[in-house]
């Protein structure tokens, strides 16, 4: 039930506010007041979550996320999710995830993400965008802003092509090979090796022989084998160092 | 004697779909080929295919070649005899390959699906087929070649886009990574 629901937004802003606080100081569920204030007045919704005295609380503000879209009509959605995140840090990954299903080729999204997941910069927005068709392009945007272990972890996590790919356009030859393994991992019939050499060149070798640190598994180094018969001398390479594996 | 082509990348995200590229040096004759296939079908279908014409020119029997015309010939024999269904959906009609062969006595350019090619010297392009001109023609596999374009004073490096390339210009600028080539 709403706590709010006799006052008036544009005549007791200071009550709602007190009886809000009120509330997530008892303990109680925000989501019922919130919806009411969203109903009937987004711009005092959006003064409470993210204007210059918003509540800055995390049941609140993560309550706030179901409200995106309400909140969008008050405000641009890059500084409503930059601010969110501002406010409540802890709240990065939940924030980050809203803002990629809700804009997933927004290009604002590549420094939200290194600005809030450090490290591993990329990984929320490429994972929450794999099944949508800006998948590549962002992993493209990711890699020219140097997000190396995001999309070596992306790879690793959906099998996809294109982080190796991505990363080898921009130079990251590397990461790239990381990349290629970590994706051959989970998918061992990708197209990993096909798609880093349409991103590069027709002679990707030099990136292929910077995956022989990376390989850990017999299997995957088969699968790897599979990929480059097109590529005589790594492959008898790759055949020498399958012979000396021992792990399956 | 060293000879190297290029076939220019499209403009795109994966500018070098079913890109190929050969060099190879049999006595007195020095071959190079770059070209695509398939470059606008599926990924792994266009590298499966490219790789496919790369085996089969480094293959082809350069060994008794006395001349660039013989080996020239030899080459496009081998990317001829290649079964269609080995070269992507569109069965090998949409290849595209600038081809280089010379010899002591100079040097020969072919290819089909050309839309242009240049000398690449390292500090300037020279064009040396544009616009209307027998060398540049549809892409696919005609049994028999076109003409060759015969050079006096060969280049150790040629240059090609395809015909479907929407700038038929060149800038010397970054050209080795737009042809992926990479150091």
């Amino acid at each position: 039930m709403s706590a709010i629901e006799r006052l008036d937004p544009r005549r007791d802003m200071i009550l709602i506010r007190e009886r809000i606080e009120r509330l997530l100081e008892a303990g109680a569920d925000p989501q019922p007041s919130m919806t009411d204030l969203a109903q009937r007045d987004p711009l005092a919704l959006a003064d409470l979550v993210v204007g210059p005295k918003a509540i800055c609380d995390a049941a609140w503000l993560g309550a706030s996320l179901k409200h995106a879209e309400t909140l969008e009509s008050s405000l641009a959605p890059n500084g409503l999710y930059r601010r969110l995140v501002s406010l409540v840090p802890d709240l990065h990954e939940a924030v980050l995830s809203v803002a990629a299903s809700r804009h997933p080729g927004a290009s604002w999204l590549v420094e939200l993400s290194r600005k809030t997941e450090g490290s591993r910069a990329g990984t929320i927005h490429l994972l929450a965008t794999a099944g949508h068709p800006s998948f590549a392009q962002n992993c493209w945007a990711h890699a020219a802003a140097g997000h190396l272990p995001g999309l070596v972890s992306v790879a690793g996590e959906t099998g996809r092509p294109e982080p190796a790919a991505a990363l080898v356009a921009e130079g990251h030859l590397d990461a790239a090979a990381h990349a290629m393994v970590a994706a051959l991992e989970r998918a061992p019939d990708g197209p990993v090796v096909a798609m880093m050499a349409a991103a590069w060149g027709p002679d990707p070798v030099p990136v292929l022989k910077r995956a022989l640190p990376h390989l850990r598994s017999k299997k995957v180094a088969v699968s790897l084998r599979q990929h480059c018969k097109g590529y005589p001398g790594f492959a008898s390479l790759l055949d020498t160092i399958i012979k000396a594996m021992v792990n399956a | 004697m060293t000879l190297v082509a290029h076939l220019h990348g499209a403009p795109d995200r994966l500018p070098f779909v079913g890109h190929f590229r050969v060099a190879r040096h049999a006595g007195p004759v020095a071959v190079a080929v770059a070209g695509k296939v398939s470059g606008r079908g599926d990924v792994q279908e266009a590298f499966r295919a490219a790789r496919t014409v790369e085996t089969a020119l480094m293959s082809a029997p350069l060994q008794e070649c006395t001349n660039r015309n013989d080996a020239l010939s030899r080459i496009w024999d081998a990317i001829v005899a290649i079964d269609g269904c080995d070269l992507g959906a569109a069965l090998g009609h949409d290849l595209v390959a600038v081809m280089a062969a010379q010899d002591e006595s100079g040097m020969g350019i072919t290819g089909p699906g050309l839309g242009g090619v240049w000398a690449w010297q390292s500090t300037e392009l020279l064009p040396l087929v544009q616009g209307q001109h027998p060398l540049l023609g549809p892409p696919g596999r005609p049994e028999r070649l076109g003409g060759v374009l015969t050079l006096d004073a060969p280049c150790s490096s040629v240059v090609a886009v395809a015909h479907d390339h929407p700038v038929p210009t060149l800038k010397l600028h970054g050209l080795a990574r737009r042809c992926g080539v990479n150091p």
